[in-house]
C-alpha cells in the first residue's frame, strides 16, 4: 500500500534517460524461505535529476540503489546505466561501470581509515589511470571545503567533515550518477543541513544525476521528484 | 596490473603503523629468523674451519700413517712438496704418586706447529720441549695437572721415564684435527717419545707429516693428495688437504644444524597457521575497507593486490629483521662466547643460508595468506548498505586453495633440495604434514560432535560448549597451533628420555668397566694374571687388536663407494681390526660359515651384517684393507649380527688369524668389575704396566654423554622456540576474538551472569580444547618420538607417563591462562563502550 499523500503512478523508461529499470525483480534467499525485495521495479531518471527516494525501513531504497550500483545482481528485469546494461556484466565490469559513472554517499561515510582525506579522494582517480589525481583531490577537497585538511585522517576529522570528504571522493571522478544513502543520518540536523546544500550545489554544477535516500521529507522535497518505496514496489510524487 | 599502485596505497596504509600484524609479524620473524640463524652459524662455523684450515690442519697437506712411519719412498714424496714436520699421537697412562690418568700424547719436532702458535701460560716459549734438562721436558693440558695434582716444575711419569712440566699448553691451533679426544694433552718432543718406550712395534700410534707448501692455493693441495694417492696406491696413508682438516667437526656441525632447521622449519610451518589467522582477522576487520574500494569501482584483483602487497610489505620486514639477525649471528656468537667455543667462528655475511631462509619465509607467509586474503573477492560492495555483513556468500576459492598447496609444495620441495639429507627431510614433511591434516580432521570433527551432541543441562557446560563452535570461534585454530607444538614438544622429550636412560642403563650388568689397549704380546699373560689378581674384577677377555682402513669393496676403490646412511663410517679413516679363530661371544652368525680354527687358506674376513648391507657385500664378495702398509683383500666368509650394547670386544672386520696374526700388533683386554675400587686398579695397572694405556668405560660414557647432552640442549632450544610459536598463534587466535567475547560478556553481564560463572564457562572451554591438543601431541609425539628411536638412534623407545602427564598440564596451563587472560580483558571492558555504540 502506498500513502495516499505520494499519489501513485508508474514510471516507464525513456529513451533520454540516464538509469533505467525495466520489471526489475529482486529475491533474496533465506532459510524462511524466499524474500522479495523489489517486486516488478520499472523507474528513470533523465540527466541532471534529482530523486527523493522515501519509504519505511525494510521497503527496499537501499537495495534499489545497490541495483543501480551493480552491487546486487537483479533477479529479473533488466537495468542500464549510462547506456550500458548491468545485465549478464561480470563483477569486475560493474567495477568498471561504477568506476566510470556511478558514485555513492553512505550514511557512515565509509573512508578508508587508514588513509588521509586526499588519499581517499585520489585512490579510485589513480586506480582509473587518471595522471592528475592528486591536483584533482586537491581541487575537490578544496570545493568542500577541506583545503586545509588534505593529510588528516578520517579519525581525526568530525562527522561533518568525514562526509564531505566522501562527497569529494564522489564528485572527483566527474560521475554522472550519485547514487546517496541517508547522507545525513550520521550528522546533527545543523550540519546535515550543510552537507546538503554542498551535495546540492556540487550535483547542480556537475549536472549529474542524484538518487537521495532519505527518511526527511523536507530533504527529499528538495529534489525534483519524489519517488517512494513500498514493499518492494515504486510509487511517485513530482 | 597496477602494482605500483598497490604498493603505493600499501605503503601509505602502513604509515598508521602494524596493529593488527604482530601475530604474523612475529610467527614470521621467529621461524625465518631461527633457520637463518642456524644456518648462518653452521655455515659460518663450515667457513671459519675453511679459513683456518692451515693451522687447524697444521699445513697445506697432512699425510698420516697408522703404526709405522713413513717409509724411504714415500718421505722423499713428501719432501718434494716443502718444508715439512713430523708428529706422532698416540694414547697412553701418565701417573704421579698413587694417581693415573690417560693422556694424548703429542710429540712434534722443533718445525712444530709450521701454521698457528702454541702458546703457554706465562712467558714460557713452546720449544721448552726441546731444551736440554736435568729431566726431559714436556707441556700439559691443565686438566692434567688437576687430574694428577700437580703443577708447573713437578714430575710424572708416562712409560719407563719421569718427566718434568715445564709449562701448562693454553692454545694449540691443530687440536681439532686430531680427532676424538679421551684425555688432556700432553706435548713432548721426539727424543722423549723414544725414550718413554711406548713405540713398540704393533703400538697404536699414528705419524703425520705435515707440509708446508710454497703454493698455498687449496687447488695445489688438493692435486698433492690425488698425486699421493695415484702415486702410492699401497702406501695405507691417509692424505688430506686444509679443507679436510676437521672433518669429523664439520660432519656434527651440519648434522645438528641438520636437525635444528628441521625443528625451526616446523615451527615456521605452525607459524604459518598464526599467519593464516592473522591474515584472515586482517581481512574481517578491514571488510568495510574492501567493501568501500569495490564500491569505488576497484576490481577485485586490485583490492587483492592492495591487501597481499600490504600482507608481503609487513612480512618483508619480519624477514629483513630475521635475516639481519641471522647475519649477525655469527659476530654475535663469536663476541658473546668465542673464548669458549671448540670451533673457529668465522664472522662474514652468509648469504646461502640468509637467502635461503628469506625464501622460504615467503614461500611459507604467501602459502599461508592466499587464502584468507582470497576472502576479498567474496566481500561484496553491498554489505556497506546492510547492518550485517553478507560476506559468507559466494563459492569456496578452490583456485586459490590450489594457488596456497602450489605455495606451501614448493616451500616442501625448496627445503627438500637444499637439505643435505633429502630422504629423511621428505618423511619430516611428511609426517608434519600428515600431522596437520589428522590434527585438522580431529579438530574439525570435534566441533561438529560438540554441535550435534545433546545440549547439557547445566548452563555454564552448555555455554561454554556452545563456544567452542560458533561462528567466528578460534577453537579450530587454538587446537591446530597447540596440538602440533605439542606434537613436537612431546617427540623431543620423549627422545630426550629415551637416550638419557640409553646413556644410564647403557652399561650391561656384565659390561667392562675398563679397555686396557696396547697391552703387548709378550705381557699379556702378566698382564691378565695381574688383573685377575685385583678384587672385585668378575672377568677378564681380550683380542688382538690392529688398525688399518678398508681401501677397496669388490674392487671399487673405497672412496667411490656409496653407502647408506649409517654404514659410511666403515669406510671413513682407520679401524680397528682383529682375527679370531672361533666366533667371538656377543656375536650371531647370520649368513655363511666360520672359518676352521686351523684354517691356513685364502685370507677371509668376517663382517657385521648392517654393515655388510650398507656397503653393498654379501658372502663370497671380496673386501680390500691396507694394514701397516700392506693391502690384503680378504673374502667375505660370513655376516655377524653383534649386540654392540654388550659393549664387548667386538669388530666390525673379524679376520682369519692366519691373514694378520704374523703383523706386529698389540692386545686390547676387557675387565669386568662388581664392585671393588676401579681409581685404585687403574693406578695400580698404570704403574705396573707404563706402556698400557687404561680407557675407563665410566668416563668415556661421560664424554659421549656430555655430547649428546650438548646437543640435546641445542635441539631443546630449538624446540622451546616451536612451542613459543605454538602460543603465539594460541595468543594471536583468542586475541582475535576478543572483540567477540569483549561483546558477548557485556551482554550476558547486563542479563544477570556474574563473573564468576563467566570466568568458569570459559575455563571451560579452554579445558577442553586443551586436553584435545594435548592428547593429540601426546599421541604423535610418541609416534614420533618412537620412529626416531627405532629407525635414527636405533635405540628401544621408552615411553614416560611423566613426560606425557606433564605435556597435558603444560597445555592446559598455556591455555586456559592465555584463555583466561583475553577473558579477564574481555570482563574488564565497560558495558557502556558496546550498549553506547549500539
Amino acid at each position: 500500500m502506498l500513502r495516499p499523500d505520494y499519489g501513485l503512478c508508474m514510471l516507464s523508461p525513456e529513451p533520454s534517460s540516464l538509469i533505467s529499470l525495466k520489471n526489475v525483480y529482486l529475491t533474496l534467499p533465506s532459510k524462511a524461505g524466499p524474500v522479495h525485495i523489489l517486486r516488478g521495479v520499472d523507474f528513470s531518471a533523465r540527466p541532471g535529476e534529482a530523486i527523493g527516494i522515501v519509504g519505511p525501513s525494510g521497503s527496499g531504497k537501499t537495495s534499489l540503489l545497490m541495483v543501480i550500483a551493480g552491487l546486487e545482481p537483479v533477479t529479473s528485469g533488466d537495468i542500464s546505466v549510462a547506456g550500458l546494461s548491468l545485465g549478464g556484466k561480470s563483477e569486475e565490469a560493474l567495477a568498471e561501470l561504477r568506476r566510470g559513472h556511478v558514485s555513492i554517499v553512505f550514511q557512515s561515510f565509509h573512508l578508508i581509515p587508514t588513509l588521509t582525506a586526499i588519499e581517499n579522494v585520489a585512490l579510485p582517480l589513480e586506480f582509473k589511470g587518471e595522471s592528475d589525481a592528486q591536483s584533482r583531490a586537491v581541487k575537490c577537497l578544496e570545493t568542500v571545503g577541506l583545503g586545509h585538511r588534505l593529510t588528516h585522517y578520517p579519525g581525526q576529522l568530525s562527522g561533518g567533515e568525514q562526509q564531505r570528504v566522501a562527497i569529494a571522493r564522489a564528485i572527483a571522478s566527474g560521475a554522472k550518477v550519485i547514487l546517496a544513502d541517508e547522507p545525513t543520518g550520521n550528522l546533527d540536523q545543523e550540519t546535515g543541513t550543510a552537507i546538503m546544500d554542498l551535495l546540492f550545489r556540487l550535483r547542480d554544477e556537475q549536472q549529474a544525476t542524484l538518487l537521495l535516500v532519505t527518511h526527511d521529507p523536507a530533504l527529499a522535497r528538495r529534489c525534483n521528484r519524489i519517488v517512494e518505496v513500498r514493499d518492494g514496489q515504486l510509487g511517485s510524487r513530482a | 596490473m597496477n602494482v605500483i599502485l598497490w604498493l603505493r596505497y600499501a605503503v601509505k596504509t602502513l604509515r598508521s603503523g602494524l596493529k593488527g600484524f604482530w601475530v604474523l609479524l612475529s610467527c614470521l620473524t621467529l621461524g625465518v629468523a631461527a633457520i637463518a640463524v642456524i644456518g648462518s652459524l653452521a655455515k659460518s662455523i663450515e667457513r671459519g674451519l675453511s679459513e683456518q684450515g692451515q693451522p687447524l690442519l697444521g699445513g697445506d697437506v697432512e699425510f698420516s700413517f697408522n703404526h709405522r712411519e713413513a717409509a724411504a719412498s714415500e718421505l722423499a714424496f713428501v719432501k718434494q712438496q716443502g718444508p715439512f714436520s713430523r708428529i706422532a699421537t698416540l694414547r697412553a697412562m701418565a701417573t704421579s704418586g698413587d694417581r693415573s690418568t690417560l693422556v694424548e700424547i703429542k710429540a712434534v719436532d722443533e718445525a712444530y706447529p709450521i701454521y698457528g702458535a702454541v702458546t703457554l701460560e706465562g712467558d714460557t716459549a713452546a720449544a721448552i720441549i726441546h731444551a736440554n734438562s736435568d729431566l726431559p721436558s714436556v707441556t700439559v693440558d691443565p686438566l692434567l695437572l688437576g687430574r694428577l695434582n700437580l703443577k708447573t716444575g713437578d714430575t710424572l711419569k708416562i712409560g719407563t721415564i719421569a718427566l718434568k712440566v715445564a709449562g701448562v699448553i693454553t692454545a694449540e691451533p691443530d687440536r681439532i684435527s686430531d680427532g676424538i679426544v679421551l684425555g688432556p694433552r700432553l706435548m713432548m718432543s721426539h727424543a722423549t717419545l723414544q725414550k718413554t718406550g711406548l713405540i713398540q712395534p704393533g703400538s697404536l700410534v699414528t705419524w703425520r707429516y705435515r707440509v708446508k707448501m710454497a703454493n698455498t692455493e687449496l687447488a695445489t693441495a688438493k692435486a698433492v693428495v690425488e698425486k699421493a694417492n695415484t702415486d702410492f696406491p699401497n702406501a695405507g696413508w691417509r692424505v688430506r688437504a686444509r679443507d679436510n682438516a676437521a672433518s669429523g667437526a664439520e660432519r656434527f656441525v651440519e648434522r645438528l644444524g641438520y636437525f635444528m632447521t628441521l625443528v625451526a622449519i616446523a615451527a615456521l610451518t605452525i607459524g604459518g597457521s598464526g599467519i593464516a589467522n592473522a591474515v584472515s582477522a586482517f581481512v574481517t576487520a578491514r571488510q568495510n575497507s574492501i567493501a568501500t574500494l569495490k564500491c569505488l569501482g576497484l576490481k577485485n584483483r586490485d583490492v587483492f593486490g592492495l591487501f597481499l602487497t600490504e600482507v608481503l610489505l609487513v612480512g618483508s620486514f619480519g624477514i629483513l629483521l630475521a635475516v639481519a639477525l641471522g647475519a649477525a649471528a655469527p659476530a654475535i656468537m663469536k663476541a658473546v662466547a668465542g673464548n669458549i667455543l671448540p670451533l673457529p667462528v668465522s664472522t662474514g655475511i652468509n648469504g646461502g643460508p640468509l637467502a635461503a631462509a628469506a625464501i622460504l619465509g615467503f614461500l611459507i607467509l604467501i602459502g599461508f595468506a592466499v587464502l584468507p586474503l582470497a576472502r576479498i573477492a567474496r566481500v561484496r560492495g553491498a554489505d556497506l548498505f546492510r547492518a550485517q555483513s553478507s560476506s559468507t556468500r559466494g563459492r569456496f576459492a578452490w583456485g586459490w586453495l590450489a594457488t596456497a598447496c602450489v605455495f606451501i609444495l614448493l616451500a616442501a620441495g625448496f627445503v627438500i633440495a637444499i637439505d643435505a639429507n633429502p630422504w629423511l627431510t621428505t618423511q619430516f614433511l611428511g609426517a608434519l604434514a600428515a600431522s596437520f591434516a589428522v590434527l585438522a580432521a580431529l579438530a574439525w570433527g570435534l566441533l561438529k560432535l560438540v554441535a550435534v551432541l545433546p545440549k547439557p543441562r547445566n548452563i555454564l557446560l552448555r555455554h561454554a560448549l556452545a563456544e567452542m563452535h560458533r561462528p567466528g570461534s578460534s577453537s579450530f585454530s587454538v587446537i591446530l597451533a597447540l596440538g602440533l607444538g605439542l606434537s613436537l614438544f612431546v617427540t623431543l622429550a620423549l627422545t630426550d628420555a629415551t637416550i638419557s636412560r640409553e646413556i644410564k642403563s647403557g652399561i650391561p650388568e656384565k659390561a667392562p668397566a675398563f679397555f686396557f689397549l696396547d697391552v703387548r704380546n709378550e705381557e699379556l699373560p702378566t698382564f691378565r694374571d695381574a688383573v685377575k689378581q685385583e678384587v672385585g674384577v668378575a672377568g677378564v677377555s681380550n683380542a688382538p687388536m690392529l688398525r688399518g682402513r678398508v681401501v677397496a669393496v669388490k674392487g671399487v676403490p673405497a672412496e667411490k663407494v656409496t653407502p647408506k646412511p649409517g654404514a659410511d663410517w666403515a669406510l671413513r679413516g682407520d679401524r680397528g681390526l682383529t682375527y679370531a679363530a672361533t666366533l667371538p661371544p656377543g656375536s650371531e652368525l647370520v649368513t655363511g660359515a666360520w672359518w676352521a680354527a686351523d684354517y691356513t687358506g685364502k685370507p677371509l674376513v668376517s663382517l657385521v651384517d648392517e654393515i655388510a648391507d650398507g656397503i653393498g657385500v654379501a658372502v663370497g664378495d671380496k673386501i680390500t684393507v691396507n694394514v701397516l702398509g700392506r693391502e690384503i683383500e680378504a673374502e667375505v666368509a660370513n655376516l655377524r649380527r653383534v649386540n654392540w650394547r654388550s659393549m664387548g670386544i667386538n669388530f666390525v672386520m673379524v679376520f682369519s688369524p692366519n691373514t694378520l696374526e704374523a703383523a706386529p700388533h698389540a692386545h686390547v683386554v676387557t675387565v669386568e668389575m662388581t664392585g671393588g675400587d676401579e681409581a685404585g686398579l687403574l693406578n695400580r695397572m698404570a704403574i705396573a704396566f707404563p706402556s698400557v694405556t687404561a680407557v675407563r668405560v665410566k668416563e668415556a660414557l661421560e664424554i659421549v654423554s656430555t655430547l649428546l647432552g650438548q646437543m640435546l640442549s641445542a635441539v631443546r632450544g630449538a624446540n622451546a622456540l616451536t612451542l613459543l610459536t605454538g602460543v603465539l598463534v594460541l595468543a594471536g587466535a583468542l586475541a582475535a576474538g576478543l572483540s567477540n567475547r569483549s561483546y558477548e560478556a557485556v551482554v550476558l553481564k547486563t542479563y544477570g551472569a556474574t563473573r564468576r560463572q563467566l570466568l568458569t564457562a570459559f575455563a571451560i572451554e579452554y579445558g577442553v580444547l586443551g586436553l584435545v591438543a594435548a592428547l593429540f601431541g601426546v599421541v604423535t609425539g610418541s609416534l614420533g618420538a618412537w620412529y626416531l628411536a627405532r629407525f635414527i638412534l636405533e635405540m628401544p623407545f621408552t615411553f614416560s607417563w611423566g613426560t606425557a602427564l606433564m605435556t597435558a598440564l603444560i597445555a592446559m596451563v598455556i591455555t586456559i591462562g592465555a584463555g583466561l587472560l583475553v577473558t579477564v580483558r574481555a570482563l574488564n571492558v565497560k558495558p557502556s563502550f558496546y550498549l553506547r555504540n549500539e
